[in-house]
């Protein structure tokens, strides 16, 4: 039976880039050799790992999208268990059509980018996008707040003046 | 007593998203907290279809290392 599937897997980064390179066709030769078709392939590069893996901090990112026969994941299991060059992999059965998959990978790209101010939470890499986001309302605020002084100090003045007078009378 | 807000709309419902992609930290992060905790839809407003699709994508991104089990200082 042919299912649609979507395969992750970390390198280890730390051979060199044809190593790499190979590591990655040797998964698409498994796929193509058992009568997949591969719909989509994407490599993310190499990342900043979430947590430590096998005392590695960073790892080479690669994806493929393919159609194959369900007799693949055996073999690609294998291989990701045998070779010990791949820290993780993740092979996930898409339910929808891989072409409209492909189109929402990137959901919040077009709108979110300006709803980002009332996102339930912070974080610290998020910050310095943040900063530059409120550094013109703090330069409209400041003239303000000097007219605001202005105005304290007249109004300061005003009752000064006038308690003398109802003292008098 | 409490101020009365709005409803909360669902961000994903807005924006007509489908699937939520496991491999955007951008999302990820937006709905877990700083220790790496998911944040309940009592909290983000998402509803439960979201929520539920939310929750598979960060347990994905967890194991592809893409998002935090627990932060590093809590471990």
């Amino acid at each position: 039976m042919v299912r649609n599937y979507e395969t992750t897997f970390i390198i280890n980064p730390q051979s060199d880039d044809a190593t790499i390179e190979k590591h990655v066709s040797d998964i698409k030769d498994i796929i193509t050799n058992s009568k997949g078709t591969i719909i989509n392939e994407n490599h993310m590069g190499t990342r900043r790992l979430a947590y430590e893996i096998d005392k590695l901090t960073q790892g080479y990112y690669a994806t493929f999208i393919y159609e194959a026969p369900t007799e693949v994941l055996p073999l690609l299991e294998q291989h990701f268990k045998i070779n010990e060059a791949y820290i993780r992999d993740l092979t996930i059965r898409l339910e929808c059509d891989p072409q409209e998959y492909l189109k929402q990978q990137d959901p919040f790209g077009k709108h979110g980018s300006d709803r980002d101010s009332d996102r339930p939470h912070r974080h610290r890499s998020d910050k310095p996008q943040t900063k530059s986001d409120d550094a013109p309302d703090k330069a409209e605020a400041a003239p303000e707040k000097t007219e605001v002084k202005e105005e304290s100090t007249k109004a300061d003045d005003a009752p000064a003046d006038d308690k003398p007078s109802e003292d008098k009378a | 007593m409490g101020v009365i807000r709005g409803k909360k709309i669902c961000r994903f419902c807005e924006n007509k998203v489908t699937m939520i992609n496991y491999k955007d930290e951008r999302i990820l992060k937006r709905f877990t907290n700083e220790r790496g905790k998911i944040i309940p839809r009592r909290v983000t407003g998402n509803c439960a279809m979201h929520q539920r699709k939310l929750t598979t994508a960060i347990k994905r991104g967890r194991v592809l290392a893409i998002v935090a089990f627990a932060a590093e200082s809590y471990r």
